[in-house]
């Protein structure tokens, strides 16, 4: 690619803001990926000690 | 091997497990030989000059927000017509990616169409039709977001789907039904592309490039609205427990 040619601007533009864009969104969605993922290893964890006591056979 | 195992939530999980680093690196690799052909090999266009190069990312961009589309509607019918557990959360997965696949076909044909064209925008059929699908986008995720109980978001979501689909064969065949400012069809059309090879090449592998990209954020964003779901289910279950 010529970078000196005439509306090299607006290629430079396009590009680089489909990066931004995608960029932006890829990590939008992996930042929810991995929040969701840590929640519910949290509610998980919170819950398994409670469904443990309840199938002891002390508890039974 | 039947499609149909893999509305099971679990049985997806474990299949996307396996097939999510494959469709990632696909991607990435399709993406950046595309970038390549595009940017380094393809010579500039004897009338366009460099700003050809735009159309190797403003027209995959374009293709990848119809197909999403596309398949949101098919999810829609399959939700309605087979009850999948998957089809809603699919549909409602792909719809923030078609948003941004339908902005940016809209924002880089309108920074290709300032120096070709003399003019940033105009209310021409291709564009204007363009521009409604990314609106129907936005309605799409507003009923997701507008409405609490996910039965009922997807009972409107999956109609807003379906009767927004309408729009995607008129965006096709726009140019061919009107007068457009827009270029006719050049690459999907009865008799061949009418593009010489070295443009065609960098634009076929950036469209293939596009469409497993989103196939992976699909994928990913999928397996995230499982999760949610399950954690939804279980503060209900914790809620009514205490």
């Amino acid at each position: 690619m010529d970078l000196t040619a005439a509306h090299s601007g607006y290629v430079f533009a396009a590009y680089g803001l489909t990066f931004v864009v995608l960029g932006f969104t890829i990590w939008l969605h992996v930042r929810r990926a991995r929040r969701t993922a840590a929640r519910l290893a949290g509610l998980e964890a919170r819950q398994a000690p409670r469904r443990r006591t309840t199938t002891t056979r002390e508890d039974a | 091997m039947r499609i149909e195992k893999y509305a099971n939530p679990a049985r997806f999980l474990s299949l996307q497990k396996s097939v999510q680093p494959w469709l990632t690196g696909s991607a990435v690799v399709l993406i950046v030989v595309g970038l390549y052909l595009g940017l380094v090999v393809a010579p500039p266009d004897y009338q366009q000059g460099e700003t050809v190069r735009i159309m190797f990312i403003h027209v995959p961009a374009a293709w990848t927000a119809m197909m999403t589309y596309t398949f949101m509607a098919a999810c829609s019918i399959v939700a309605i017509v087979m009850r999948h557990p998957l089809a809603d959360m699919a549909a409602k997965a792909a719809a923030p990616f078609g948003a941004v696949f339908a902005f940016l076909a809209l924002a880089t044909g309108s920074l290709w169409g300032k120096p070709m064209w003399g003019t940033w925008w105009v209310w021409d059929a291709r564009l204007t039709s363009t521009f409604v699908l990314f609106l129907l986008y936005l309605g799409y995720i507003a009923v997701w977001q507008a409405i609490e109980e996910p039965s009922r978001a997807a009972a409107i979501a999956r109609i807003v789907a379906i009767v927004g689909f309408i729009n995607v064969p008129i965006i096709k065949f726009s140019v061919d039904w009107w007068h457009s400012l827009h270029q006719g069809e050049s690459v999907f059309r009865m008799g061949g592309p009418t593009i010489y090879p070295t443009i065609l090449w960098p634009l076929l592998v950036m469209g293939l490039g596009y469409t497993v990209m989103f196939a992976a954020l699909e994928f990913s964003a999928l397996r995230t609205e499982v999760l949610a779901r399950r954690i939804r289910q279980m503060e209900i279950a914790e809620a009514q427990g205490s």
